[in-house]
């Protein structure tokens, strides 16, 4: 059976290679960053959707449920639903700023290169660690799955992706997201109608004790709910991986759209990742719940051919939220700290370096997740965790208030993102010595928020162009 | 019951980012006309 998963790996990785390479036809800077602005809403959904759902998702969701129950849901798709609604929020505005990078929009709008280096220094450092999560993520799946040894997988998939996304860019990385939306989200339903059917309805029309509850896990009351609904809520939209898409859209109705579409579709892949997970908790033995219930429930519970539509939605999950990932990083260390140190403008050397820069952070990243797999490191889900409090305290403020609101000054933003992270940092600390009990983008967001509001009623704007072209009413000839 | 209000929800929520964006590009549509 495991030359079955093996074979069918190999040629999923094959088919994924050559879809990404055939993305590759264009040359041109443009196309690696922003796939040449002409993403229409049938590729805009399938990658902001494919993008969306990670490993994490699929292997951190349902392992909560698996011992959490329905509470997952409350953990997670109301905060994400928020998220959503934020993002359509904003879509437009940024669509219409017609940049190349997040931290561009922090350089166009507040005239500071230092804020610039400063935001996609931290997006880098966090994506960083989030892709290596995602890939131990993956070489666990693989181990239970298919037998494969953990680095071994981890090499393999990276190697997949690491290629397509540094010879195709964005462009790339769209056309291979389509293919694994519509795989990881046919796997998925496909599983959790076969959990129904096993457990015989129970999964959804009764599931035991403490598996049917809206409290449980993380989210013991009204408060937890409503604080981990603003992580996520807050955390979403400041995501540069799903901010990105809005500058590749054709027009601002795909920007919006293709958030408002998918978030219909992704509700219904959640809660079927949430059903599988309650389905584990239900039929696996109670030795096997968590992180590993998904992999454990389709390979030795239910086990047969159903494995094997589940492992490639896995594997989807993991390339397509990857290669987002990695795209991000290689291209904002191009163009907000090379082109800045180096002051070049020449978009072929820059393409150059975006490509080389893909390739150094991939392999660097894939290598050191082969390491760290075989020398268990516990400190990593810890480090994880980080990640999303950071950039939240870090970018949500400058970002939102830069879109949003006309007095934030270029003192105010500097001194939001530097105040939100330090203090997130900070939290993080406290709470791994156990000092404070609540999430540390609580102390970051605070910070943030007061240092931008103060700071920019204290200090003159700037006039920007972006300025200009966000707060004043666009003059539409009656003709 | 708590898991079918669950899903009502969860599902009925999602559709609020699809609203909001077809009453954004409705409003734009307006302003351009």
């Amino acid at each position: 059976m495991n030359l079955v998963y093996l074979g069918s790996f190999a040629a999923y990785s094959l088919v994924i290679l050559c879809v990404g390479i055939w993305g590759y036809r264009r040359g041109s800077l443009s196309s690696f960053a922003v796939a040449e602005r002409k993403m229409g809403l049938f590729f805009a959904t399938g990658t902001f959707m494919a993008t969306f759902i990670s490993a994490v998702t699929v292997i951190g969701v349902s392992g909560y449920a698996s011992r959490f129950g329905w509470s997952a849901a409350a953990f997670s798709c109301y905060g994400y639903a928020l998220g959503w609604i934020l993002l359509v929020a904003a879509a437009g505005r940024l669509h219409r700023t017609e940049l190349s990078t997040v931290p561009e929009f922090l350089y166009r709008r507040f005239n500071s290169t230092a804020l610039r280096v400063f935001g996609a220094s931290i997006i880098i450092l966090m994506y960083s660690i989030v892709l290596m999560v995602q890939l131990l993520a993956m070489g666990i799946t693989l181990n239970t799955l298919a037998g494969l040894s953990s680095s071994a997988a981890i090499l393999i998939v990276g190697a997949v992706f690491v290629t397509y996304t540094m010879l195709g860019g964005l462009a790339a990385v769209v056309r291979t997201d389509v293919v694994q939306s519509i795989l990881l989200g046919s796997g998925v339903l496909l599983g959790a109608i076969v959990v129904i059917v096993r457990t015989k309805g129970a999964a959804i029309a009764s599931p035991p004790e403490p598996l049917s509850h809206f409290f449980g896990g993380n989210i013991r009351n009204v408060a937890d709910f409503f604080g981990w609904m603003l992580v996520w809520g807050l955390g979403i939209p400041t995501e540069s991986y799903y901010l990105h898409r809005f500058y590749a859209s054709r027009d601002a109705r795909v920007a919006r759209m293709q958030v408002g579409i998918g978030a219909v579709l992704l509700m219904v892949i959640l809660l079927s990742v949430i059903t599988c997970g309650v389905g584990a908790g239900i039929l696996n033995p109670p030795a096997h719940l968590g992180d590993e219930a998904f992999p454990y429930l389709f390979k030795t519970v239910i086990g047969g051919w159903v494995s094997v539509p589940i492992l490639f939605a896995i594997t989807a999950a993991v390339q397509s939220s990857s290669s987002g990932l990695l795209h991000i990083v290689g291209l904002y260390f191009a163009l907000d700290i090379y082109k800045q140190a180096a002051r070049q403008t020449d978009e072929k050397l820059l393409l150059r370096v975006s490509r080389l820069s893909t390739l150094l952070f991939g392999t660097f990243i894939t290598l050191a997740s082969a390491y760290v797999t075989n020398h268990s490191v516990p400190l990593i889900s810890v480090i994880a965790g980080i990640s999303w409090g950071g950039m939240a305290s870090t970018m949500f403020v400058p970002l939102f208030a830069g879109l949003f609101w006309e007095r934030a000054t270029r003192a105010g933003a500097l001194a939001s993102a530097i105040g939100g992270f330090t203090f997130a940092v900070i939290g993080f600390t406290l709470r791994q010595t156990g000092i404070i009990s609540f999430h540390e983008i609580y102390p970051g967001l605070a910070a943030s928020l007061l240092l931008m509001i103060v700071v920019s009623y204290l200090t003159a704007g700037e006039s920007t162009l972006l300025k200009h072209t966000l707060f004043s009413q666009p003059r539409h000839s009656s003709e | 019951m708590t898991v079918i209000w669950i899903l009502v929800s969860a599902i009925g929520l999602a559709f609020l980012p699809l609203l909001l964006a077809l009453a954004l590009d409705r409003s734009e549509r307006n302003k351009g006309g």
